[in-house]
C-alpha cells in the first residue's frame, strides 16, 4: 500500500514535471501541442468539476456548460465594463478568475435548493440542463451588459505569448485534482460517497443530504466556473455560442466516465484522451464531430462501465 | 409543553399513520426508558417498520407526537433525529457496501454527533471492537457475509454515542451461532454503554428469553405490553399468531 502511493506520487510529479519543460523544448507559439495541452488542461479542470458532483457525490448534473459561461462571462463583464476599478489590471488577474468561480457556485446554491430537495435524480438530471438554456437566454436578452447574442469582445492588446496561458491552465488542472483529493479524504468526501451510495442509510446515520448534495454541485461550479474565466480570456471574444455551448456539459461526463469516475486520476487520462480525441476529429472529420463525441458516450457506458481506471482491476479480476 | 418523568427516554403520543385509504397505525402510544430492552413483534405488515420511520423522521405521523428526553421530535429531519441519539438498523441491510468496514464505521462516528479527528477514529474503532469486526477493518464491506453486514450496521449504530437503538429484524437471515453471537453483542453493548434498543423481531421464542418487557402489535394497534409471562399468556396475542393462519 505505502510504496504504491509513492510509485504513484512520484509518477505525478514526474508527468508534471515533463509538462512544465514541455513549452522549453518547442516552439510555443507555433506549437499544436501547446494548444492540445492547454485545452486538455482546461477539460481536466471541468471534468474534475463534474467528478466531485457527478461521480463522488452521485448528483448527475447536465448542465456543467452553464458555469463555463458563467464564468467566461463574468470575467469578460467586469473587465469590459471595469468593474475592478480604472487602474485594475483584468488580464490573468488571479481575484477576477476566483470570482469566475464564485459566481457559478453561488449560481448553483440557488438553483441547487430547489433541484436537489427532490429526492428523485431526474429532476437534478432535468433541471440542469434547463438551467443552460436559462443562462443561454439571460445572456442573449442581456442588452450591452452582456453584448447580447454577439457577447462580449476582451482588450486583446496585451496578449505576448501561448506561455502565460499554458502554465495557467496546468497549475489550475493540478489544483483542482489535488483539490478533489483532499475534499475525498475530508468528512466531506466521506458524505458524498455515502449519499451517493444510499441516501436513506446516509440520513440515518446523521448526514444533511441536501446541504451536501447542494455543496457538491458548488464545488463543481466553481471549478467549472474558473475554468470558463481561463478559456475566456483566451478567446477573448465570450458570447453563447462559444462559452455556454452544451459541449462544455458533456465533455466533463463523457471524460470522467471514460477515464472513470469517482477516482482521482480517472478524470486526467479521460480529458487528455478525449482531447486527443477531438484533435484527430476536427482535422479528419470535422462536421461528425458532435456525433462520434456523442456515440463515444454511449460506447463507454455499454463496454467500460468503470472507465479506463477501472480497466486496471477488471482486467486482474479476469 | 408536556412534562415528562425523567425516567422517559422515548415517548410516542397517539401516533396514527396512514397511507392513502390505508391506516396502518392507530393510537400508538409508547415510553421507553433509559437502559431498557424492548422487544417489539407482530405479524407480517402489522406496522413495526413503520414505527421506525416514524420515529427516525423518514414519515411523519398523520396524528400524533413524538418526545425523545423530553423535547419533542416529531417535525425534526431524519439527520438531525439521529444527532439527538437515536440511531437504527435496516431491516433490509443498508451498510456502505462499496466502502471498507472502518469506513463504515466512521461514517456514524464522523456525522452521528460531530465529532472531529481523534475522537471520530477512536469512536469507531471501539464499535468495530465491540462487535467483534476490528480485525476486518479494512475489508471491502461488499466482500461481507450477511451476519458481518448486520453487525457492522450496528456498529455504525454505536460509533454515533446514541442513547436509543432502534434494531430492525436483526436476526433475519442469521444461523443459530450468528444468532447466538448477536445476542452477546446486544447484551455487551447494553452493559458497557448504558443503552436503550427498541428491537422488532420476527423471533418470537429469542425475543422472549431475551427482552425484559414486549410489546406486541397487530394491524396498527398496540395490543399487549408486558413481561414476557404476561405477553406469552394474553389471549389477544394468542388469538394474532395462532389466528393468523386461518385468517
Ligand atoms: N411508504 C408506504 N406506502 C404505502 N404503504 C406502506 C408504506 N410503508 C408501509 N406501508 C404499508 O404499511 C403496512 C405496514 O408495513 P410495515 O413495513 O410497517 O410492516 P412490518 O410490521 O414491518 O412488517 P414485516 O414484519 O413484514 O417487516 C403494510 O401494509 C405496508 O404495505
Ligand atoms: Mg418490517
Amino acid at each position: 500500500m505505502k510504496d504504491m502511493k509513492t510509485f504513484y506520487t512520484g509518477l505525478v510529479a514526474l508527468i508534471v514535471l515533463g509538462l512544465i519543460v514541455v513549452p522549453f523544448s518547442v516552439n510555443v507559439e507555433r506549437s499544436y501541442l501547446i494548444y492540445f495541452l492547454f485545452m486538455a488542461f482546461i477539460y481536466v479542470v471541468i471534468a474534475q468539476g463534474w467528478n466531485v458532483v457527478g461521480g463522488y457525490a452521485g448528483q448527475i448534473s447536465l448542465g456543467q456548460h452553464a458555469f463555463f459561461g458563467l464564468g467566461a462571462y463574468t470575467t469578460a463583464m467586469f473587465w469590459v465594463h471595469g468593474l475592478l476599478g480604472t487602474g485594475a489590471d483584468y488580464y490573468f488577474n488571479p481575484l477576477l478568475m476566483i470570482l469566475s468561480g464564485i459566481v457559478p457556485a453561488i449560481v448553483a446554491i440557488i438553483v441547487g435548493i430547489p433541484l436537489l430537495s427532490r429526492l428523485r435524480g431526474d429532476y437534478f438530471a432535468l433541471g440542469s440542463l434547463g438551467l443552460g438554456e436559462i443562462i443561454r437566454v439571460f445572456f442573449v436578452k442581456g442588452g450591452d451588459i452582456t453584448g447580447a447574442q454577439d457577447g462580449l469582445h476582451l482588450p486583446s492588446g496585451g496578449y505576448e505569448s501561448m506561455l502565460p496561458y499554458y502554465f495557467v491552465g496546468l497549475l489550475l488542472a493540478v489544483l483542482a485534482t489535488v483539490g478533489v483529493y483532499f475534499i475525498m479524504r475530508s468528512r466531506i468526501g466521506m458524505a458524498f460517497r455515502a449519499i451517493n451510495e444510499d441516501e436513506v442509510s446516509a440520513s440515518s446515520h446523521g448526514i444533511n443530504i441536501l446541504y451536501y448534495k447542494i455543496l457538491a454541485f458548488a464545488v463543481g461550479a466553481f471549478f467549472t466556473g474558473v475554468a470558463g474565466s481561463l478559456y475566456g480570456i483566451y478567446i477573448f471574444h465570450v458570447n453563447p455560442d462559444s462559452v455556454l455551448n452544451i459541449n462544455y456539459g458533456l465533455y466533463p461526463i463523457l471524460m470522467c466516465v471514460l477515464g472513470g469516475s469517482a477516482t482521482i486520476f480517472g478524470p486526467v487520462i479521460g480529458s487528455f484522451f478525449m482531447a486527443g480525441v477531438f484533435v484527430i476529429a476536427e482535422q479528419h472529420f470535422p462536421m461528425i464531430h458532435p456525433i462520434i463525441s456523442g456515440a463515444l458516450i454511449v460506447l463507454v457506458m455499454r463496454f467500460m462501465p468503470t472507465g479506463i481506471v477501472g480497466l486496471k482491476s477488471r482486467l486482474q479480476r479476469d | 409543553m408536556v412534562s415528562t418523568s425523567k425516567e422517559e427516554l422515548l415517548r410516542l403520543e397517539g401516533i396514527y399513520k396512514r397511507f392513502g385509504g390505508l391506516e396502518v397505525l392507530q393510537d400508538i402510544n409508547i415510553s421507553i426508558g433509559p437502559e431498557e430492552i424492548v422487544g417489539l413483534i407482530g405479524p407480517n405488515g402489522a406496522g413495526k417498520t413503520t414505527i421506525f420511520n416514524l420515529i427516525t423522521s423518514f414519515y411523519r405521523p398523520t396524528q400524533g407526537s413524538i418526545f425523545f428526553n423530553g423535547k419533542n421530535i416529531t417535525r425534526l429531519s431524519a439527520h438531525k433525529v439521529c444527532h439527538r441519539g437515536i440511531a437504527r438498523t435496516f431491516q433490509l441491510v443498508r451498510t456502505f457496501s462499496k466502502m471498507t468496514v472502518m469506513e463504515n464505521a466512521m461514517v456514524g462516528a464522523v456525522f452521528g454527533k460531530t465529532q472531529i479527528g481523534m475522537q471520530a477514529s477512536h469512536n469507531a474503532a471501539e464499535a468495530l471492537e465491540l462487535v467483534g469486526l476490528a480485525n476486518k477493518k479494512d475489508n471491502l464491506v461488499a466482500h461481507l457475509t450477511l451476519s458481518d453486514r448486520r453487525m457492522l450496521e450496528i456498529a455504525m449504530a454505536l460509533a454515533s454515542m446514541p442513547s436509543l437503538i432502534l434494531l430492525d429484524e436483526p436476526m433475519a437471515g442469521l444461523n443459530s451461532a450468528e444468532i447466538g453471537n448477536l445476542l452477546k453483542v446486544i447484551e455487551k453493548a447494553r452493559d458497557e454503554r448504558k443503552l436503550s434498543f427498541l428491537w422488532i423481531e420476527h423471533k418470537v421464542d429469542e425475543v422472549l428469553d431475551f427482552c425484559k418487557r414486549v410489546m406486541v402489535l397487530d394491524y396498527g394497534v398496540l395490543i399487549a405490553d408486558g413481561s414476557p409471562e404476561e405477553i406469552a399468556n394474553n389471549s389477544k396475542v394468542i388469538e394474532a399468531y395462532l389466528g393468523e393462519p386461518s385468517a
